[in-house]
């Protein structure tokens, strides 16, 4: 040790830094102490990073630095502090890389988490590297599909068949923020709008709660005013409009239930479930056309630009609830299938947009709120403020609340709708068609023909979508992606009950062997990677091309008798999908 | 559970983009390999700097340039601590800059302000530097201080200043109260309602001394040379109040 002042020595970093990342490996510095309840506690949990195959980028140590600093100071102040590190290893890009070089996704990973521990480690941070988590393990997946379970028993995790961004080329669903102009971030191939049978969680379910718990929080402002918006809670009223000619009907959403009298037209998503029911002949063409290029553009493109109306007319007319007068519906992709009710009733009059519309399209726009009570017609523009109620018969003379409540009461009574709180928040489309994620496990009945035969040679059967089945949380994971240099055997790890007892065990103490069986084998597994029974002889597959209505199912032979099989329905593509989104 | 939220404080990352104040992508060229600067400056310089940048929710730019900065950061603690000599008396200076920089450092942790932790310590480091000679007590409280945010650098100086085992389990140096209490502070001065200037005092200057002061203020005379004072204000600590006609 020199402790003498003349010629200190230089900090060597070589040396000096990975001698003491050595040593804090040997001795297991950072291994987290048994919990001594005297003490207090901080778990330091970091977002667990995606081992891509870039490496780690600066933008990593950045925030690990922090948490890292506040690892220390805590633990530098006899707090027990929990700090581990993991990988959310899952993705689309492993699986590209697969498909661009027949290298297995299991494999790049490992290799790529290799790099990231590697670099991790060089940067001295102080995690406890025994409890190294890596999403892609069995294990870990195992918990993965538990949770999902749980959401699905209660009604949390559902299917629907919903509009998504669906990419042929990288043959999986995009977010919004995926698609530029209607191309792929990633690759720039096409995407186009079409309806998938989706996994789809409830979030919905939480408006209320997401939304009031934000003032119990210390975060950004900006932050809680985004979450706000996105939650977008708004009271308003649900309108049933009847529809000329027909004995059905649709419903619209408006928070300006007051402005009814004043409704000139009706407006359809081009996504809405009765343009092509209610489209007169002499229009088919037109609407047909339209709705195709709307389902080019994203939700994103459709909103943004406020000022160019764009719609084509039904020909067929919607019944006004209180008037029983007729108005023109259009489709218009101003209008998004996906929020409130896909339709909207049109106020030229006292909205911007349907002001915008009925002046580019000559509709009628008739004035039913004033500021002062005094008539202005016509209008030079939208008011959208509130005001008195004019040219709204039995309404008129109501300030705007007042005639609100008094338009909600009027339609209930006559059982045309009522009082409605809505979300723009909407559920989660959870579904990413994905080879390499973990699979959902729940499973849908499938109906054979021929029991003796196998679906996924291709054999007649129709998969029962209205009936999905859970997967037996002992059974759990449930046939991850497996690469093809590990068998089966070796990679699954011993769920409880142990899998040795199989599927045939399991359908006994369900008591009901008729009922539909999870197919857990190896064999069932092998059906995932690719439709050859032999994972572990067969080339490196590289994932198959889903298609959007394709399906891989797996007939359990253990009972013949049976008027099901099982399928192994990964979504509605092929692959298993990646829940790792969460 | 206790809170119906999972997390009541929630701190947004400042994206670190490339040299040339662009996002970092492959396609640019700008990307700044982590390998590279721990290759160059090594992984304590690495953790510097990306704290040092700014406030760590701030989007900032990188500059391989300015890790030079906290490399001497460093360097400077290391050489000041391996100059530092056992049984010196730690002055009354020093020991109140320590004890400031100990409050500093550990506020500035808890609200995740490292950046200006760091100042602080370079503040302290840059003082040790002056001194004729360095007292061991005035060092090894720095070590404990800077370790968090440079690990090797800290482990290193604990095991050369006589310690055997890791620091990651050692105390956190607790500062005295009275020793970071300011005893001058620095007042403004008001002619006819304006600032004119600012005037340093004792936080304890009486009223005599005051007057004197404010009015030996360059800024403060130019208004109140040749004037009859027709009122005079002091609130100790706070502000000088002049009136004049």
């Amino acid at each position: 040790m020199s402790t003498e002042a003349t010629e200190p020595q230089r900090y060597l970093h070589a040396e000096i830094e990975p001698r003491w990342q050595r040593y804090w490996d040997e001795h297991q510095t950072f291994l987290t102490r048994p919990r001594d309840l005297s003490r207090p506690k901080r778990y330091v949990l970091d977002m667990f990073p995606y081992p891509s195959g870039a490496g780690l980028h600066v933008g990593h140590p950045e925030g690990y630095t922090a948490t890292d600093i506040l690892t220390r100071f805590w633990r530098m102040n006899g707090y027990d502090v929990l700090h581990p590190m993991g990988w959310d290893a899952f993705g689309l890009p492993a699986e590209q890389y697969a498909i661009e070089t027949g290298t297995h996704p299991a494999e790049t990973t490992q290799k790529n988490i290799q790099t990231f521990r590697r670099q991790l480690k060089s940067l001295g941070f102080s995690y406890d590297w025994t409890r190294e988590v890596d999403t892609t393990d069995p294990g870990y997946v195992r918990w993965t599909q538990w949770i999902f379970l749980q959401l699905f028993k209660k009604d949390l995790a559902y299917q629907d068949r919903v509009n998504v961004n669906w990419c042929p080329a990288l043959g999986t669903v995009l977010a919004n923020e995926e698609v530029k102009d209607g191309l792929s971030e990633r690759g720039n191939h096409p995407v186009f709008r079409v309806p998938l049978r989706q996994w789809m969680m409830r979030i919905t379910a939480y408006g209320d709660r997401l939304l009031d718990d934000l003032s119990t929080v210390d975060w950004p402002n900006g932050t809680l005013t985004m979450q706000r918006d996105w939650i977008g809670r708004s009271e308003g009223a649900r309108i049933v409009f009847g529809i000329e000619g027909r004995q059905d009907t649709f419903e619209v959403f408006t928070t300006r239930p007051d402005t009814l009298m004043g409704c000139t037209y009706c407006v359809l998503a081009p996504e809405h479930a009765l343009v092509s029911e209610i489209t007169t002949a002499d229009n088919a063409a037109a609407v047909e056309a339209y709705v195709k290029a709307a389902a080019g553009k994203s939700d994103r493109d459709r909103t943004a630009d406020a000022k160019k109306k764009t719609g084509v007319p039904t020909g067929t007319f919607a019944i006004h609830p209180i008037t029983g007068a007729k108005v023109p519906i259009w489709v218009a992709d101003y209008v998004i299938g996906g929020y409130g009710t896909g339709a909207v009733m049109a106020v030229p009059g006292h909205d911007e947009r349907d002001f915008e519309f009925a002046k580019a399209f000559d509709l009628p726009i008739i004035e039913v709120v004033s500021p002062d009570g005094k008539l202005h017609a016509p209008l030079q523009a939208a008011f959208v403020d509130d005001g008195v109620a004019v040219n709204s018969g039995e309404f008129d003379g109501l300030a705007t609340p007042a005639c609100k409540k008094a338009m909600i009461d009027k339609l209930a009574s006559l059982e045309k709708g009522g009082a409605r709180v809505t979300y723009k928040l909407r559920d989660w489309v959870f579904s990413r068609q994905r080879y390499w994620g973990e699979p959902i496990p729940v499973y849908f009945p499938v109906q054979m023909k021929d029991p003796s035969a196998d679906p996924r040679k291709g054999a007649e059967h129709t998969i029962d979508f209205d009936h999905p089945i859970g997967v037996d949380e002992s059974g759990s994971p449930s046939a991850c992606p497996i690469s093809p240099t590990t068998s089966p055997e070796t990679t699954r790890p011993a769920p409880s009950p142990a899998p040795s007892t199989g599927a045939s065990s399991r359908r006994t103490a369900a008591g009901t062997p008729a009922r539909p069986t999870p197919c857990l084998s190896g064999r069932a597994r092998a059906g995932i990677t690719s439709a050859s029974p032999t994972p572990r002889t067969q080339t490196p597959p590289g994932p198959r091309r889903p298609t959007p209505t394709g399906c891989l199912s797996t007939s359990t032979s253990a009972a013949p008798s049976t008027r099901f099989s099982t399928s192994c329905m990964r979504a509605s593509g092929t692959r298993p999908c990646s829940i790792s989104a969460m | 559970m206790k809170q119906p939220e999972p997390f009541m404080k929630l701190v947004h990352q400042g994206m670190i983009l490339g040299e040339d104040g662009e996002k970092m992508s492959k396609s640019r060229g700008n990307v700044v390999n982590p390998d590279h600067i721990v290759k160059m400056f090594g992984a304590d310089a690495l953790r510097l700097y990306e704290m040092f940048m700014g406030p760590l929710d701030a989007v900032k730019p990188w500059q391989t340039s300015q890790v030079a900065g906290v490399v001497r950061f460093r360097d400077r603690v290391y050489s000041a601590v391996q100059k530092s000599e056992p049984g010196l008396p730690v002055s009354e200076e020093t020991n109140k800059l320590l004890h400031r920089t100990i409050k500093k450092v550990t506020n500035d942790i808890e609200s995740m302000a490292f950046n200006t932790a760091i100042s602080q310590m370079m503040v302290y480091t840059n003082h040790l530097h002056s001194l004729a000679a360095v007292p061991r007590d005035a060092v090894v409280p720095l070590i404990l201080l800077v370790s968090p945010f440079a690990p090797h650098l800290g482990e290193e100086l604990w095991n050369k200043t006589g310690h055997e085992a890791t620091l990651a389990y050692e105390p956190w140096p607790t500062w005295d109260e009275a020793l970071c209490v300011d005893d001058v502070v620095e007042v403004p001065v008001q002619v006819n309602g304006k600032v004119r200037g600012k005037v340093t005092l004792p936080k304890a200057a009486a009223e005599s001394d005051a007057r004197e002061a404010a009015l030996a203020v360059e800024g403060v005379a130019a208004f109140t040379t040749g004037k009859q004072i027709k009122k005079f204000v002091y609130v100790p600590g706070k502000i000088v109040n002049l009136v004049v006609g």
